[in-house]
């Protein structure tokens, strides 16, 4: 038992009575208010089942669960990835960013989320899984004892080896000699957690898989981990000049700007900024290659890209033909075409992207290039 | 402190009985006695305080014996009740005040005792200050990232934003203080005039996990399952109920659960108004922009282990920018704010893996008090010991030598 009155608190205390008195019920005024000029882009409006599943509804570097190259938000954070050969994605559920079944093995599946901070202590998360598999909790030093291995995130993860009988979160069935394997990986401000459970003759066959998974998972252009307690990107700090007949769409979450030019009216070009350094310029060309269905650029040909001075930094351009998977959903559609634009500035990242049919983007490569070159502070 | 003789009162009516009292009183609070007691019960709070550390956190264990006026340390089923360490500490003030500078013979053989106590009485009032008005958090940066504000290590709050033009917005902060004493059956009003509801917060809960459910304690499909506090205080998420009602006492017309791991906040329009509500860690705003340029850090040859690690940042302020580097030993101070540089991650990180740089962020107004202190108590002990004590034995043994010379 604890009995704690400090004076201030008995100050504050007396405050609060004195207050409620005057008001005549137990109401406490708010005086702590805040103007800030800066406060970021507005937040989407979103579900209560969206916040607890961590998903981010109407982000445009969202969820692509359907291609081979995936995205999602958790926490307000956009991941991508490449999703293994012989595995599906599944829908959202509650409190995972990401899912995965194993076509060719039923039961087996494969859940991706992360969490603020440290997401509760690792202790508290891996005896949260041993629940899941039946398990008795364990204790402090037996998970500091845990090895590392594989990447999450980029991040050396913590690896998790359970067997047992995998009742999950309850409500679902339960599968009797079943196996867990799970990477816990640090972040700046979260946690990530990967973990994949079935049959255990399953779950040993896509363990290789599954470590190829986690390597692949990187932040997207939603990205920098450490994101949570920064603001969101900001309204645009900079001005432009729009090309003759590009129109300006309606506002969109974490985007500064969304432009549909009149002789491309399938393609779009969005305007972004990131805090930070996003994963760096080449890390995001790589990714939207990676959209294209092209490989990631090699050295020579990285250096090859061309560039410009742009509010006072280099922005390197980037054009890329392909088969489009990356954001709009479903396969992906051939015969598109990814101009980008990737500019570091002390503290973000300036993104510009269009995509669309290669028929309409290849008539607006000299618009882009005039259009990204036009901002000016 | 003095534990002289009373002189003798004579006890011969009300008043002199009344006076009697009260030089024994204060002859009490400024003995050597309670001193050495209030000393020995703050060694024994110390001891359990820390025996407690290993079922509970750090802030826990804090909060129950060093923030408190009572508590009760349970060993097995025996209850040993103590005070806690605010009534100890508040008693040692007194103490040192009367015993050892008021009642204290004030005598030139004195003065480096007095000018000690006096450096002990700066100390305990700045660890008052501190405790009383500092502010303690933490910023975490990636390079190239920047930010003005940092945030509280363990306590929450939440805000309700609205949203204006060209990406600006008013934030109402409800106090920390009040959301995080509230217990889980509480019910707790907010009101700002400039908003058009007021904020109604229950089923507070220090640390929850979600689950769906259903019934009527359910919100929405989901409700929130109390957890025991973690052993490090920071990682608990707390949740709430949060409803947004009619003014002056009406009905709840719209209500979410809000929790820490939330990554998005709840979006309520009304009158054509846009608000954001967000519960998240306490956040204070620098008066000035830091951005990290560039993080360092050297690893021990041959192992992972980092031998030192420091970071260059850009202070912003009015414009004006000014370079700054970080080590373990350099913080960097302005305007009343102290950036340490705390650590780094993520730990084990492989060769060419981004990092980032976390400072201790505080804002304490008797931050150097304690150096002050330690010169006073210092310079009190330099001119007992030394120049009194010392420096008296030198002549007092020149002057026995001489006479014993004379004499012979």
């Amino acid at each position: 038992m604890t009995v704690r009155f400090p004076l201030f608190r008995a100050g504050a205390f007396a405050l609060l009575l004195t207050t409620a008195g005057c008001g005549g019920s137990e109401v406490t005024e708010i005086e702590d208010v805040r103007e800030r000029g800066h406060a970021g882009v507005p937040a989407p409006r979103s579900t209560l089942d969206q916040r607890m599943r961590g998903e981010m509804p109407g982000d445009p570097h969202g969820a692509d669960p359907h291609g081979a190259m995936g995205g999602a938000a958790s926490s307000g954070v956009a991941y991508t990835w490449s999703t293994p050969a012989g595995w599906e994605p599944l829908p959202a559920a509650p409190m995972r960013a990401a899912g995965w079944k194993v076509t060719a093995a039923p039961g087996t599946e494969c859940t991706f989320s992360t969490l603020p901070a440290s997401g509760g202590g690792f202790v508290a998360n891996v005896n949260r899984w041993r629940k899941q598999m039946s398990l008795e909790p364990t204790d402090e030093a037996a998970v500091a004892a845990l090895p590392t291995k594989g990447t999450l995130l980029g991040r050396p993860a913590r690896w998790v080896e359970l067997t047992g009988t995998y009742v999950g979160m309850g409500g679902g069935a339960t599968v009797e000699g079943a196996k867990l394997v799970g990477l816990v990986a640090e972040l700046p401000q979260a946690t990530a957690f990967l973990k994949l459970t079935g049959p255990a003759a399953s779950v040993d066959a896509e363990v290789t898989r599954f470590l190829e998974l986690a390597a692949s998972i990187a932040p997207g252009s939603g990205a920098a981990a450490a994101t949570r307690a920064e603001p969101p990107a900001p309204a645009a700090p900079f001005q432009w000049t729009a090309p003759a007949g590009w129109t300006q769409g309606p506002a969109r979450s974490m985007r500064v700007a969304t432009f549909v030019p009149t002789g491309a009216p399938s393609s779009e070009v969005a305007v972004s900024i990131l805090k930070g350094t996003a994963g760096g310029v080449r890390a995001n060309l790589d990714r939207w290659r990676g959209q294209m269905g092209a490989a990631p650029l090699t050295d020579a040909e990285f250096e090859a890209l061309p560039r410009a001075k742009v509010l006072g930094g280099t922005a390197v351009f980037l054009a890329v033909e392909g088969a489009y998977a990356g954001m709009s959903g479903g396969a992906g559609a051939a015969g598109s075409m990814l101009l980008g634009m990737a500019l570091p500035r002390p503290g973000d990242m300036v993104f510009v992207k269009m995509t669309g049919p290669a028929a309409e983007v290849r008539g607006e490569q000299d618009r882009f290039r005039a259009f990204c070159e036009s901002f000016r502070e | 402190m003095s534990d002289g003789p009373l002189p003798a009162a004579p006890a011969t009516s009300a008043a002199g009985t009344l006076s009697l009292v009260a030089r024994r009183v204060v002859a009490a609070l400024g003995s050597y006695a309670l001193a050495i007691t209030l000393l020995l019960v703050l060694l024994v709070l110390t001891f359990f305080g820390t025996l407690e550390q290993a079922h509970m956190s750090l802030l826990d264990v804090q909060v129950k014996y060093f923030e408190s006026w009572f508590v009760i340390h349970d060993i097995g089923f025996l209850s040993i009740p103590l005070p806690g360490a605010t009534p100890v500490l508040t008693l040692l003030a007194v103490n040192l005040v009367v015993g050892g500078v008021v009642r204290m013979r004030k005598r030139y053989e004195t003065a480096g005792i007095l000018v000690a106590h006096l450096g002990i009485l700066l100390l305990l009032a700045g660890s008052y200050v501190e405790w009383l008005l500092s502010d303690k958090g933490q910023m975490t940066l990636m390079e190239g990232q920047s930010s003005d504000e940092f945030a509280s290590y363990h306590d929450w709050e939440i805000v309700v934003r609205e949203r204006k033009d060209g990406g600006a917005a008013t934030e109402f902060v409800l106090p920390a203080r009040r959301l995080m004493d509230l217990e889980p059956e509480d019910t707790a009003r907010f009101a700002s005039a400039r908003l058009p509801f007021d904020v109604v917060v229950s089923r507070w809960h220090r640390n929850v996990e979600p689950s769906r459910a259903g019934g009527a304690d359910a919100v929405d499909g989901w409700r929130f399952d109390p957890r025991k506090p973690e052993k490090e205080a920071e990682r608990n998420l707390p949740g709430a109920l949060v409803g947004l009602a009619g003014k002056g006492g009406g009905s709840v017309r719209a209500r979410t659960l809000l929790w820490g791991a939330h990554g998005l906040p709840w979006v309520h329009e009304e009158d054509g108004r846009r608000f954001e509500v967000e519960l998240r860690k306490v956040r204070w705003t620098l008066p000035f922009r830091v951005t990290l340029d560039r993080f360092v850090k050297e690893d021990h040859p041959g192992i992972g282990m980092a031998r030192r690690f420091s970071s260059y940042v850009t202070r912003t302020e009015d414009g004006v920018d000014a370079a700054s580097h970080i080590t373990m030993n350099a913080p960097l101070r302005h305007h009343g704010y102290t950036l340490y540089q705390s650590g780094w991650g993520p730990e084990g990180a492989a060769p060419g893996t981004p990092l980032f740089s976390t400072f201790s962020v505080v804002r304490n107004p008797s931050d150097q008090v304690p150096k002050y202190a330690c010169y006073v108590i210092a310079l009190g002990l330099f001119v007992h010991f030394v120049v009194f004590k010392f420096v008296r034995y030198i002549a007092r043994e020149s002057r026995r030598r001489a006479a014993a010379g004379s004499a012979a």
